[in-house]
């Protein structure tokens, strides 16, 4: 068996995926040769296209929370229809456009997932953790420049800069190999922005992946570019 | 044990309409509007109600298994319609979980107070299995119409936060969860009310009923006793049982959230 480190991350064969029913659907990608791009862990992808392309879109379907019409993906070579959606889920993670976060501290939204759902827990079993103590959760605050907020404080009461940030730590924390992150930095001011960008590269470093859609930022991503291009297709630029 | 209440002479029965034909006379002065709809209303009461004194003398006069089976699958029928009816916004596809709801439910709790309870002879004896499933069906039919109703309007409120849980590999039972404690809870407030007042403020309809026709104050205290119970056991049951089988009808077989 070959191990993780050769084997792409993520493949996506041939999708075929279309926004919509009927009358008003709209093909995003018509599931040729020409939608089919790898994923490799430590790479930061950037994904592009003009606004009402379908960025969103196959970032949900990427993330099977939208319907795959045709094709294939594979997480490290196994078939999307052999894994079982709730651990594809905690894999290929999606961090949506708007933070959604809860009643509650800001411990109890960063500790929600973990506490919450059964998948969470049985993963955090095979790693052979624990829930994260209050240092781990701390330092997690810290990198994101979230420095003087208490554990304790309720998170609704939150800026939005704030809530983007706690949202994507709480991400983090659920361990995932890839991010797909659409529009973090969205309605949140540059100083916010730029930790949370950063902190999505020093996950990249870390062993993870990203695949990002955003206004901002284009000019600074070297790695790599997957342009929708608005005709059913997309390209792969591998700089 | 019951010496029968004093009937009513149909002369006397138009004499109750002078009443609502006062609040008709208010409406009118106040331009309420309401006029046209309070005369439809006790155009209703009449003929419904005279149209069940019927139905039900038949019933009690033929006195067979299968037209008191017959009626009762009827009434489950029109509970599961009428309470889908009163959801606003719902998914397709509802009618069969809600009947199950109401034919789980309305056999469970009729039968067991005809049978175990009030132990009727013969079990089908439908003065009782009509009139006990009657009010069965029509707390069950408040019950899940109110929880529904409240459980679908908290999944759009609760869009975001579902697609958010099951994007943590949360399943749609995880993500509906707070929905579905909500919902239940909903169905259930306006029974429970009502058992903390009774006997208090009012004189409960089946209670007011049995003293009228002669009834022992205790003997009808009793019976309300079960009734009330029966009632409250009906609508919890009800509205847990069709939220369950409702709320999977907003996801699809991938966990998506569609409603």
């Amino acid at each position: 068996m070959m191990s993780n480190t050769v084997l792409p991350l993520l493949t996506a064969e041939s999708l075929k995926i279309q926004r919509g029913e009927g009358q008003s659907a709209k093909l995003i990608l018509k599931g040729d040769a020409k939608c089919t791009f790898i994923i490799e862990t430590g790479q930061f992808y950037y994904l592009t296209g003009p606004s009402g392309v379908g960025k969103s879109t196959l970032l949900w379907t990427l993330a099977r929370l939208h319907p795959l019409i045709a094709g294939i993906l594979r997480l490290h070579d196994i078939r999307h229809t052999e894994i079982t959606v709730a651990r594809w889920r905690t894999e290929i993670a999606l961090l949506p456009q708007r933070p959604v976060i809860m009643q509650g501290t800001i411990a109890d939204n960063l500790l929600y997932p973990l506490h919450t759902f059964h998948i969470q827990k049985e993963r955090l079993k095979e790693r052979q953790e624990s829930l994260p103590n209050v240092e781990t959760l701390e330092r997690e605050l810290h990198s994101v420049g979230l420095n003087d907020l208490p554990l304790e404080r309720e998170a609704t009461s939150l800026s939005g800069g704030q809530q983007a940030r706690l949202a994507l730590i709480r991400l983090l924390l659920t361990k995932p190999k890839l991010i797909l992150a659409d529009e973090p930095t969205a309605g949140v001011d540059k100083i916010a922005a730029d930790l949370v960008f950063n902190r999505l590269h020093q996950f990249c470093e870390t062993g993870g992946a990203v695949i990002m859609t955003s206004h901002m930022y284009a000019d600074r991503i070297k790695n790599a570019q997957i342009q929708l291009d608005g005709q059913g297709t997309l390209q792969l630029i591998d700089n | 044990m019951m010496t029968g209440a004093i009937d009513i002479g149909w002369l006397e029965l138009l004499l109750a309409t002078f009443f609502i034909m006062a609040a008709g006379a208010v409406s009118i002065a106040m331009s309420l509007g309401l006029l046209q709809s309070l005369a439809i209303a006790t155009l209703r009461t009449y003929l419904q109600l005279i149209a069940l004194g019927f139905v039900l003398t038949w019933i009690f006069q033929i006195y067979t298994v299968w037209i008191v089976l017959g009626v009762f699958l009827f009434m489950m029928l029109m509970t599961a319609q009428i309470s889908l009816k009163r959801v606003k916004h719902k998914p397709p596809n509802l009618y069969f979980s809600t009947l199950s709801a109401v034919f789980i439910t309305g056999i469970i709790v009729t039968f067991s107070v005809t049978g175990l309870i009030v132990q009727v002879e013969p079990w089908y004896e439908p003065r009782y299995v009509i009139s006990i499933g009657g009010m069965v069906l029509g707390s069950i039919m408040n019950g899940i119409a109110l929880a529904l109703e409240r459980l679908f309007d908290d999944f759009k409120k609760r869009a975001a936060e579902m697609n958010q849980a099951l994007a943590f590999g949360g399943s749609p039972w995880e993500a509906s969860l707070p929905s579905i404690r909500t919902a239940i809870t909903a169905g259930l407030i306006p029974t429970i009310n009502s058992m903390n007042a009774v006997g208090l403020v009012m004189i409960p309809g089946m209670m007011t009923g049995q003293l009228l026709a002669g009834a022992d104050p205790i003997q009808a205290a009793k019976y309300q006793i079960v009734v009330m119970l029966m009632v409250s056991a009906a609508t919890a049951l009800g509205s847990m049982i069709s939220v369950y089988f409702a709320y999977k009808r907003a996801f699809d077989s991938e966990w998506r959230f569609i409603f």
